[in-house]
């Protein structure tokens, strides 16, 4: 601090502007034409683009004009509300993302919002250890154990399992960029069956053995049919069922344009993906949140029309689905579940009288009362792991 | 409301322009203070009563300085100065001091007085120090009293510099206020200015920010030591374009409405001392304390004692103006402690030493001055620095490390590039006598166009677009 020195460090104070006079140069004329057409073009057209609703593309509604309050004005919620509307509403809004992903990419990032880039076209999720809520995580484990523990002793022990999947960062290592890391969802899965033992159906090492099928889709974050069929075989080796063999079903391609959840998140440019349905020549009657509708199929196949055409397998969430088969050995199977299990069911449904499957994010009924009034003689929990640590609502098991 | 947003660019922005430009002349000022209200007033409804009336303040003071000045009762004018800076600095104090000092008695006396919870007054920091520097100006002869309580709103509130700086001193403005002339020259300049800090801000800070944030939040257990170095590499540069992209814009700003402001960075980490640091960081705040602190103490003529105590002074202020936690005093204190130990007896042999030497010296030394200024928490940040000395037993490297550092070694070569001036000389080198030419021409449009587009993909993107400065 020298009062001689500090002012004398050769800074240009002020920037050094060359004034034309009348004869503007042509940069500048260039420079501010495009600015201006550039603020003033985007801004005519966000105010006149109509406003959108619900975003297929992101799975929510976007925000849309807030009300004019003073009270809100003055708390300073109206000016939140209208910058999240107007960011919301932007033009082009799937556009700029697909910008921003390119740019990454040029960067040589290898995840991006949270997905990573991995080879043959994968995306796939990435969940760090820092992201994973620990005292979320160990409560799950302590429902799911005590749970599967206490109807063990009352339905027995080959009637209820737990089976919690690998997502495909576990399963599809040798697709994921080098040295990436993420949850180690082996570990978790260890731990639970430790507890568990045989009441743990393990689907890891099957998954792993055909880590070169088809069986988690590309842009989306969940498993395949495939994936689905091959958990099955396992699941049934646990529960004594001799599993039917792929050549049983007729395999049928029902959309080559299906682009998933994790897709959306990035918006880049790739192959979209298969989906299959194995159907069979058995006849089901199914029942949705007890509408008392019925319905004679296991898929919604007008959800293939829309954006999230997973739903094409016993239409997406529900609450609670019912499904009667022609079976007749009195055996009422009930999956405790997240979205995994709509792709999976279809086969169990095989084996049994009747399914349901319960989905808490949606079911509010304390889940004792409803395996004994439904006279339940089997349960599965099935969950995939990166669901599992983090849902809210497994603390149903215990009511 | 920050530039960085949306709402900026596409709502304020274009509408504040055009009326700027339509009205007459001797309305522009009165454009620019509602102007800057409206901006103020849309994250701050309420605080924004606080602003204006330390605008008020000093404008009466200010008159009265000068009136008094004019007869001669210096005695008044010096209490009236007093009186400004009490004021100032009671709102400040009161704002963004109060509970850190009831805190801290509560500590030492082992009483529980209630905290206040008061939100922070965007810029408060700033204005502040702009209007006590008006009456203390006006006080010394430097500037001329303002006599249209429009024009010295118009000052405070201006919206390009009001809630992150520069640090606009009266004196340097003053004449612009009542007379300046925009014109094209300086609106492109303002533009292409605005562009860069744009694209610093958002391209450059809020994208090594995201590395920052992760390895700040690993638990200890998961950190290496090079992730240590890689995360507070990843903040310098996080902070320095943050801040200074925010400078740019605001300059750029200015200069499409014809102001012209002092620059506040210029390219610190390209320094080779400490001292040398200071004089190209954020050199609005410095020149600052320098004028109405250093000076005024006694600065450097009144013997060695008090050098080092004015030294002391300054950068104890220094650092509890960044924030009020005991943090910030400490890194202000590291400062003025290897300031003067420059001073006195480094300086001539790093002078002397090859310029590698002394630039790793200058950035090692800032660098652990930033991990002092990133923990509020002083157990987390001693612990930080326990990692990158090997003290706390981690790893050298792991797996995620290799990963992080594959993942970020572009950008971190980018940002690397981005720091010094070399960019701007090879632009320069490339342009010198050919300014005027179409390909120049183009190439300008072009570097709007791309910045602007790429800009706009991020903010839409952006669930990530906070400003490190908004806590100042």
């Amino acid at each position: 601090m020298n009062e001689q020195e500090t002012k004398s460090s050769g800074i240009p104070n002020p920037p050094p502007i060359k004034r034309k006079g009348k004869h503007s140069r042509l940069g500048d004329i260039l420079v501010i034409s495009t600015f201006l057409v550039l603020i003033y073009g985007f801004t005519v057209a966000s105010l006149f683009a109509p406003e959108k609703g619900f975003s297929e593309n992101e799975n929510r509604v976007l925000a849309s004009k807030p009300d004019f309050t003073w009270e809100s004005l003055f708390d300073g919620s109206y000016a939140t509300d209208y910058e999240t509307y107007v960011t919301d509403q932007f033009v082009f809004r799937d556009s700029w993302i697909s910008v921003k992903t390119g740019v990454e990419r040029m960067l040589l990032k290898r995840d991006i919002n949270g997905v990573y880039f991995a080879k043959d076209g994968y995306l796939i999720e990435k969940l760090s250890e820092e992201d994973v809520d620990q005292t979320q995580m160990e409560k799950n484990i302590t429902y799911l154990t005590d749970f599967i523990q206490k109807y063990g002793e009352q339905l027995g022990e080959d009637r209820v399992h737990a089976m919690i999947v690998p997502t495909a960062y576990e399963i599809l290592t040798d697709k994921l960029p080098a040295f990436a890391t993420g949850f180690d969802q082996d570990v978790l899965l260890d731990r639970i069956q430790g507890v568990l033992g045989n009441q743990f159906v393990d689907t890891r090492s099957i998954l792993r053995a055909h880590a070169d099928d088809y069986i988690y889709y590309r842009t989306d974050h969940h498993w395949t049919v495939k994936g689905a069929y091959l958990a099955y075989t396992e699941w049934a080796k646990a529960n004594g069922f001799t599993p039917w063999s792929e050549e049983e079903f007729k395999i049928r391609l029902v959309s080559s344009d299906f682009l998933g959840t994790i897709y959306s998140k990035v918006n880049v440019n790739v192959a979209p993906d298969e989906m299959y349905i194995y159907d069979t020549d058995e006849t089901y009657t199914v029942e949705y949140n007890m509408d008392k509708i019925k319905h004679d199929t296991l898929y919604a196949l007008d959800r293939l029309e829309t954006k999230d055409k997973y739903t094409v397998y016993l239409s997406g969430n529900n609450a609670l689905v019912e499904i009667d088969s022609t079976v007749g050995n009195g055996r009422n199977l009930l999956i405790i579940k997240d979205s995994y299990a709509h792709c999976f069911a279809p086969f169990v449904a095989n084996h049994y009288e009747n399914v349901y499957m319960v989905d808490f994010r949606y079911f509010s009924m304390p889940i004792s009362t409803f395996i004994s009034s439904n006279k339940i003689t089997d349960i599965l929990v099935l969950y995939n792991a990166s669901s599992f640590i983090e849902d809210r609502n497994i603390y149903n098991l215990s009511r | 409301m920050v530039f960085s947003s949306l709402l900026f660019l596409f709502r304020y922005l274009p509408l504040v322009l055009a009326i700027y430009f339509i009205v007459p002349r001797k309305l522009r000022n009165t454009v620019i203070f509602i102007a800057s209200l409206i901006f103020y007033a849309w994250g701050e409804p309420v605080y924004v009563v606080i602003m204006l009336f330390s605008t008020l303040v000093d404008y009466t003071h200010g008159m009265l300085v000068h009136r008094f000045k004019e007869r001669g009762d210096l005695k008044k004018a010096r209490m009236l100065v007093a009186s400004s800076m009490i004021i100032n600095l009671a709102l400040l104090g009161f704002f963004k001091y109060s509970d850190f000092i009831i805190g801290n008695i509560n500590a030492i006396t082992g009483s529980s007085i209630p905290l206040l919870n008061l939100a922070l007054p965007i810029g408060i920091s700033f204005y502040t120090f702009q209007t006590m520097s008006y009456t203390v100006d006006i006080y010394r002869g430097e500037a001329k009293v303002q006599k249209s309580i429009i024009s010295f709103g118009a000052y405070v509130a201006l919206f390009p510099q009001l809630i992150a700086g520069p640090i606009v001193q009266y004196k340097t403005i003053a004449e612009q206020l009542d007379e300046r002339r925009e014109n094209k020259d300086q609106f492109a300049y303002g533009i292409m200015r605005f562009m860069t800090g744009l694209g610093k801000k958002v391209l450059l800070a809020n994208n090594i920010g995201l590395l920052w944030d992760t390895i700040q939040g690993m638990p200890s257990s998961n950190m290496t030591v090079l992730l240590s170095w890689m995360g507070i590499t990843a903040f310098a540069f996080q902070i320095y374009f943050d801040f200074s992209g925010y400078s740019d814009m605001a300059i750029g700003l200015g200069n499409m409405f014809g102001f012209t402001f002092l620059e506040n960075f210029n390219y610190p980490y390209m320094s080779k001392s400490i001292t040398e640091f200071w004089r190209r960081w954020h050199i609005s705040l410095g020149s600052w304390f320098r004028d109405y602190v250093y000076i005024p103490l006694g600065g450097n003529r009144a013997g060695l004692a008090k050098q080092i105590r004015n030294i002391a002074v300054v950068w104890l202020l220094t650092g509890i103006w960044h924030g009020a936690s005991w943090n910030f005093v400490m890194w202000g204190g590291y400062f003025g402690v290897l300031l003067v130990f420059e001073k006195f007896v480094l300086l001539k042999y790093l002078k002397k030493s090859p310029a590698i030497i002394a630039h790793i010296y200058t950035i090692f030394f800032v660098w652990i001055g930033w991990v002092l200024f990133a923990f509020d928490d002083l157990a987390k940040g001693t612990s930080y620095l326990k990692t990158m000395f090997f003290i706390n037993g981690n790893a050298f490297v792991s797996t995620e490390t290799i990963y992080m550092l594959l993942n970020y070694a572009v950008l971190f070569v980018i940002l690397i590039l981005a720091s010094t001036d070399y960019p701007k000389r090879i632009a320069v080198r490339l342009t010198r006598k050919r300014e005027e030419s179409t390909i120049v021409s183009i190439s300008k449009m072009l570097f709007v166009v791309v910045i602007f587009l790429l800009g706009v993909a991020y903010l839409v993107d952006a669930s990530y677009n906070p400003f490190l400065y908004f806590r100042f």
